[in-house]
């Protein structure tokens, strides 16, 4: 029988739903595996029944916690796609502002009405099996991590960081062109796409397993950044793992 | 910062690794190699989740001896062409081995030290034919399931040939579209026609080798190391000490010498595992107590009321203490998780083994089997090649070994 899976999404742009959608032919080929009872950008169905769950966007409300208790309950394989589920991603910025400041510049003398609270990633609140990290996912990897979960297998999610992919493309180093880059420290598998375009890497696949942050620190430092532009950059996508340790 | 961009861009690396990439059938696919650093962190990691170059200073230690020496006392040359690539992508400038090596050798000319060349440079160029990547189809014909996670699988060749292994060899095993991994062949030798393999359901590809049937196809590359020396055993004392799945390639000499057993001195099996509902082979376990011509003794680390235990309880070097040999006429073999050996050897020369009487097979991340991709290897030994099985006395005292 064919596995059930359904996509779901919380506070987030819905940008790695899009990703999914945009695989065109190579959808309709993983579409021959499986059944897709919920996936809201492409179809008006909705079922509850389903083996796994695709989960895309973070945590802001407490309201959102039974949401994704029922998804754990009803899924056997719950999957985290795109940084707001997997690291808090960039929603988590907000964690380090006074939330009623936050409250006052996003929804003005509404505030009262919107209960939210600090920015989280899903497995905050319920355990996860798999991540696609990124922001937004990169198709190859959603397409090698699907095919892993229909064969049973442990999806190869890289444990080393963005340099590793960055040098076997041949990229001109971000820093020899005097620009700064967090690739050293954040987590591989999206084949070093912003720097291949010429930019530098933001971060937001989040931090690899075990950061020299102390290392990329001094590095940043000595390449001319200040404290404020040093701490601001390991913000931006960071925010929640930082948090965390 | 163990950004791994030195050993990316190094000419002379040559570490790499292998993946199945299934196509979108699910049905086709191919296996691709590609690179990989010494540096990294799940370089030397195996699928129990045990890291046998767990640190950074660690894996900067090898990548450093690696190029230095170990190469060195292999082909006669520094492994540096001092091309300055490492030096200039390294961000935190602690990549030079230009001016280490340099300085090296400036300092062994100050101090008049001759450094000696290896005799014979271990240069051959193999083509790609001549090595051994492609495997060989082989069937299931038998599958036996022996604990909740263990089971053992019977195995033949289609080419219809033996697979000609010593006791304590491995094989690596694939399932196509999920991998290969490297298994020791569990049966004796003087089985023909058919091997056996004990499989723990660990990483993808043992898990997924654990659902297959019989008649289904696996891939088969080897035998590959190097096993137990049965010539050297041959009218000695044995004593065989297993931890857990440890008993899987002692069982291929422990069954070699039952078979041929007028050809060894007093036969000794020392077996522990964590519970009794893990014991492998109990069968045979079993048959042990019918023989008059071995010694046998068993222990677990901890059991329930209603597992029904006789037999002792506690690890396994608690066992030692309680057989009598001659240390002068006795070889131990041990083969256990990696945790065991320390304990053990230390046990072993308290009763005054000597060190060239431990013989041991020991794990690592053998992926290529071929001594090729650089995963196994414990400081210059590629355990791929030189082991599993290893004599103490060459490892004692080399940093990476236990």
């Amino acid at each position: 029988m064919k596995p059930k899976v359904a996509f779901f999404d919380f506070a987030g742009c819905e940008g790695d739903q899009l990703q999914i959608a945009n695989l065109e032919e190579e959808l309709l080929s993983l579409l021959g595996h499986v059944e897709v009872v919920s996936f809201r950008e492409i179809m008006k169905e909705h079922g509850s029944d389903y083996d796994i769950a695709f989960v895309e966007g973070s945590c802001t409300r407490l309201g959102d916690e039974d949401r994704l208790k029922e998804i754990r309950k009803n899924a056997k394989t719950v999957v985290a796609i795109g940084s707001c589920a997997t690291i808090g991603g960039i929603n988590s910025l907000k964690n380090d502002k006074d939330p009623d400041e936050v409250g006052k510049t996003v929804y003005g003398d509404k505030a009262k009405w919107f209960d939210t609270y600090a920015a989280r990633p899903i497995d905050a609140v319920i355990p996860v099996d798999v991540y696609v990290h990124g922001c937004p996912i990169n198709k190859d990897e959603f397409l090698s991590v699907f095919k892993s979960l229909l064969q049973g297998k442990k999806p190869d999610i890289p444990s080393y960081p963005v340099c590793v992919e960055c040098k076997k493309n041949e990229n001109v180093c971000a820093f020899d062109r005097h620009e700064f880059c967090v690739g050293p420290v954040t987590r591989a598998g999206c084949n070093s796409c912003c720097i291949n375009e010429g930019t530098i890497c933001w971060g937001c696949r989040g931090l690899v397993d075990n950061p020299n942050e102390n290392a990329h620190k001094e590095v940043l430092l000595k390449y001319g950044l200040t404290v404020d532009e040093t701490i601001n950059k390991f913000r931006l996508y960071f925010a929640w793992q930082r948090r965390r340790k | 910062m163990a950004c791994g961009s030195c050993v990316l861009v190094c000419p002379t690396c040559y570490c790499f690794d292998i993946r199945d990439n299934p196509d979108l059938t699910l049905e086709r696919g191919e296996r691709v190699r590609t690179w990989d650093g010494c540096l990294l962190e799940d370089f030397a990691k195996v699928a129990s989740g045990e890291n046998f170059r767990p640190t950074k200073p660690a894996r900067y230690r090898h990548r450093y001896f690696k190029k230095g020496k170990y190469l060195f006392d292999r082909f006669g040359f520094v492994s540096c062409v001092g091309c300055g690539r490492c030096s200039s992508n390294c961000l935190p400038d602690i990549a030079n081995p230009v001016a280490l090596f340099n300085e090296m050798y400036q300092e062994t000319l100050k101090a008049g030290i001759e450094i000696a060349s290896p005799a014979q440079a271990e240069i051959c160029i193999q083509t790609q034919d001549k090595i051994d990547f492609l495997p060989k189809l082989a069937t299931i014909v038998r599958k036996l399931p022996m604990t909740a996670s263990e089971t053992l699988f019977e195995i033949r060749l289609n080419d219809g040939t033996s697979l000609g292994h010593q006791p304590g060899q491995f094989v690596e095993v694939s399932v196509f579209g999920i991998g290969e991994a490297p298994i020791s062949v569990t049966s004796s030798p003087t089985r023909e026609g058919t091997f056996e393999l004990c499989v723990r359901k660990t990483g993808s590809v043992t898990t997924s080798l654990s659902a297959l049937n019989i008649g289904d196809i696996v891939g088969i590359r080897g035998p590959f190391g190097h096993g137990f020396d049965v010539d050297l055993l041959k009218g000695k004392d044995l004593l065989f000490i297993a931890g857990g799945l440890g008993i899987a390639p002692l069982r291929s000499l422990f069954n070699y010498v039952l078979g041929k057993r007028s050809e060894f001195g007093q036969v000794t099996i020392l077996y522990g595992c964590k519970e009794p509902c893990e014991l492998l082979f109990e069968d045979e376990v079993m048959s042990w107590t019918n023989r008059k011509d071995i010694t046998h003794r068993l222990t677990v680390d901890r059991c329930r009321e209603e597992d029904q235990w006789k037999d002792n309880i506690g690890v396994i070097t608690t066992l030692i203490s309680g057989v009598d040999f001659d240390p002068e006429k006795t070889y131990a073999i041990v083969c256990g998780p990696p945790i065991m050996y320390k304990f053990v050897v230390k046990e072993l020369k308290n009763r005054k083994i000597p060190d060239d009487h431990i013989i041991m097979s020991l794990e690592r991340r053998m992926k290529c089997g071929v001594g090729k991709c650089g995963h196994c290897q414990i400081n210059e030994i590629y355990v791929c090649k030189e082991g599993p099985v290893f004599n103490y006395a060459k490892i004692r005292g080399v940093p990476e070994a236990l």
